[in-house]
Formats: structure tokens, sequence, C-alpha cells
């Protein structure tokens, strides 16, 4: 089978798995609103933690000619692509609304501040990822830490004061961004001897 | 436009390095320390940062774009190739890694080298290389790819001299420049035009392996810049002495003898 084959296949397989948790969370919802699409953007912010995770400068990516800007670039990319795939979900998700229930006001319904605390949690998360993919402590440490983090995104859902929230995210993202940033451009790669 | 590497005063533990590294040349490296030439390869790959001592055509070679285009690091004791298929290796580097492989020659190396002997293909498709089918199809592969090549451990687990002497061929017609981490001193010095040695004493010496002459003399201060390698005893080996330091050794009654570049393995002490 050609290589380009099995890309699309992978694709094609991501694809089918977010229309099909996209349509479980529409199907179960019975309620019109936009926090029902919490843990999708969870899920989604889980893989985005785990690519950015993986996401790390390595001898074979340098060795092959990838650079470490290319790394951190084609990463930020592919957050972006996710946040913006994520945000059609829920304009998709906001239409079937709409037509299920054509008496539901669209800017009660449409709430933009949890759009933007979903988006910033996966980047927020895709940061996180990154940076504890780059440091250099325990294994377990790194995913006690991350588990720690991820249930307190989800219980921020609660707290009404989502400008708070909202402005916290915004400045740990800028600020993991810029230590990501700093940290694959200037990590010296080990030898394993 | 020529296409060369400068080194310029680039401190690597207590190792002051200068070099010029030209078109087409072969150079190899060779260390007792181990970390010391991966260390040496990472920096003038663009890997790891120089402090502004490496240059390609006058760039800065850290995590330039242009540099990477033009050049490969692999290290061949690692697992960087998992299959035989000269389609698909060549796909993915092209895909992944904008590097195009010449598959034509990749097939012929793999065929020539008869690597599939060295292979073991699972029930679930899975390639598992030998330690000689590892180094071999690594070098297959770089050898197949039209860059400047920095190679760590090139003959590495090989002992059969057909597959060394075919590499030494295929190094030898390969365009741009080649830097070798030697992993054994012998195997490759024929076709090397310069060696790199960091010696055992912090200096960091150029010879050429086929003109330099080799002692094998007691240790003392005269022959301190000639140091290459412990060897047994108090002795060490060093590279071409002078006559008058010579003279002075014997009216010293200090011990000498000279050794040919294939003698050296012999007296290097562990």
């Amino acid at each position: 089978m050609k290589l380009k084959n099995i890309y699309l296949i992978r694709s094609l397989g991501i694809l089918l798995i977010i229309a099909a948790a996209f349509l479980a969370v529409v199907l179960n919802s019975g309620i019109y609103n936009i926090i029902q699409m919490q843990r999708l953007y969870l899920t989604a912010g889980l893989f985005a933690c785990a690519l950015g995770y993986f996401e790390i400068a390595d001898i074979v990516k340098l060795g092959f000619g990838i650079t470490r800007f290319s790394i951190y670039k084609r990463f930020t990319l592919i957050v972006a692509a996710i946040d913006m795939i994520m945000f059609l979900l829920s304009l998709v998700f906001v239409i079937f609304s709409k037509l299920a229930d054509p008496g539901i006001s669209m800017l009660y319904f449409f709430d933009y501040r949890l759009i933007i605390y979903f988006t910033l949690t996966i980047y927020f998360l895709s940061q996180f990822g990154m940076f504890f993919g780059n440091i250099k402590i325990p294994e377990y440490l790194k995913l006690i830490i991350i588990a720690i983090v991820i249930i307190f995104i989800a219980y921020f859902i609660n707290i009404n004061n989502k400008f708070l929230i909202n402005s916290l995210l915004i400045l740990f993202s800028v600020g993991l961004s810029i230590v990501n940033y700093t940290l694959i451009k200037n990590i010296k790669l080990e030898i394993n001897l | 436009m020529v296409n060369n590497m400068e080194i310029k005063n680039l401190n690597l533990g207590d190792y002051l390095i200068n070099l010029n590294i030209a078109d087409k040349e072969v150079i190899g490296v060779f260390s007792r320390n181990k970390d010391i030439v991966t260390n040496f390869l990472l920096v003038i790959a663009g890997i790891n940062r120089s402090k502004d001592a490496c240059f390609y055509n006058d760039e800065e070679v850290y995590d330039n774009s242009n540099y990477f285009k033009e050049r490969i690091y692999f290290d061949c004791k690692d697992d960087n190739v998992q299959t035989l298929n000269g389609e698909k290796l060549s796909y993915t580097l092209r895909v992944v890694f904008q590097k195009e492989v010449n598959q034509s020659m990749l097939e012929y190396h793999i065929k020539n080298l008869a690597i599939r002997g060295e292979c073991e293909i699972t029930s679930t498709l899975e390639y598992n290389f030998t330690p000689v089918g590892r180094t071999l199809i690594n070098m297959a592969l770089g050898l197949s790819i039209n860059n400047h090549l920095l190679i760590n451990n090139p003959t590495f687990n090989l002992t059969d001299k057909a597959d060394i002497n075919y590499l030494k061929l295929a190094i030898q017609n390969h365009p741009g420049f080649i830097v070798l981490g030697l992993d054994d001193f012998d195997n490759l010095k024929e076709i090397i035009n310069k060696m790199v040695v960091f010696s055992d004493f912090q200096s960091f010496l150029i010879i050429n392996p086929l003109l330099e002459h080799f002692y094998v003399i007691e240790d003392c201060l005269d022959i301190k810049e000639y140091r290459l390698f412990k060897a047994y005893g108090n002795r060490v080996i060093t590279i071409d002495i002078p006559k008058d330091v010579l003279r002075k050794c014997d009216r010293n009654k200090i011990k000498y003898t000279k050794v040919s570049i294939n003698e050296i393995k012999k007296y290097l002490s562990n």
C-alpha cells in the first residue's frame, strides 16, 4: 500500500472519530447550549497536549534536516488548525440547534466567553504538553502534574468569572509559548552512549 | 560556489578546534572518548550550539535552514530505518524531511551489501535488523542522498572486509564533504584526507593518516606537544617527532620505536 494512501486512511479515521464524537454530543445533549461541547474540546485539548509532549527536538529530526524553528512552527500551526476545526464544529452545533429549535436566542446560546475559554484551553494544554515534553523531570511526575492541570481546567467551567479564567489562560499560554520556544531553540541534545 | 565549512576557535571541553573542510573531503574524527566525537559532530551538524564558531559558506551553522537542506547527520548505532522498501524509504524522506533519495542507488546498495540477509521480517511485517544490518542500512541510505554527510560510527559492528571495502568505494564516490566519527582507528584510514584526533592529552591534532609517521615512546617533557594516545606501560603514542627532539631522547636514554598506522591499535592502552 502506498504511503499517501496510509495517510489518507489515517486522516479519514481521525475525521470519522471527530464526527462520531460530535454526533454523540449533539444527540445526547438535549440542551441547546454550547457548554455541551466542553468534553469534545477537552478531548481535543488532551490530543494537543499529547502532540506537544512528543513534538520535541530530537536528533533524528534535526539530523535529517528539520530545524528547531520549523518544529515549533509546525506544531503551532497544527494546534491552530485543531482550534479552527473545533470552532467550526461549534458553529455546526449552533446551526443544528437553531434548526432543531428556531426559537432559541443565538446570542444567549453562542456564549463567546465559553468559546474563548474552550479555544484557549486547547492552546494552553498543547503548550503545557510541549513544556513537559522538553523539561527533564521523572516521567511519573509529569503525568501526575498534567492530570491535575486537566482536572482543574475541567473544573474552571463552573466558575462564573470567565474573564478572570480567560485572562489567566492567556497569561499562562503566552508565558508557556515563550518558554517553549526558548527551550526548543536552546536545549542541548543529550547523547545516549 | 564552493561549499566549505570553517571551524574557528571552537571550544569543546578542554579542546580548542580550528579546522577547514573543503568540498569532497573525507574527514575522520577519532578520540578514545566517544562523547567528544559525538559532541563535535552534533556541533558541526548545527544541532547543538557552537557559539559563533562553525560556519558553512560564511553562515553560522546552528539551526541554519540552508545548511540543514544540504547535510544530514545520523549515528549508525541508531535504528533510523525500519524497512528495506526503497520506494517507501524515499517517499518518507521526501515527505517528512524534504530529502531526495536516489532510489535506484539505494536499492543497488541494499543488493550489493546483501542487507536483506541481515534483517528479519516479523509476522507483523516489522523489519528487525541485526547490528551489522543496522549499520549497513544506515550507510546505504546516507550514501544514496546527495548531501554532505556527517556520520557517527560508520563501521560499527562491521567485521567483513568486503562490506568495509564496498563502503570505502561508495564514500569516495559520494559528492560533498563527509565527516566520519570513527568507531575504529583502522577501518577507513585509506580514504581519509584528514584525520582529526582528540588526543588523550587535551590536544587537538589534524593528521594525514597515510603520510604521518608514529612513535611509541616513553613519556617525557620533550615530546609533550607530539603526544596522541596513552600506550601500555609508561609509554605514549606520538605523531612524527623532529630529529633534534629524537636526538635529545637518545642522549637521555629514552626508548622509542617507530610504528606504522596499522600497528597503533595494538599499542593503545585500555
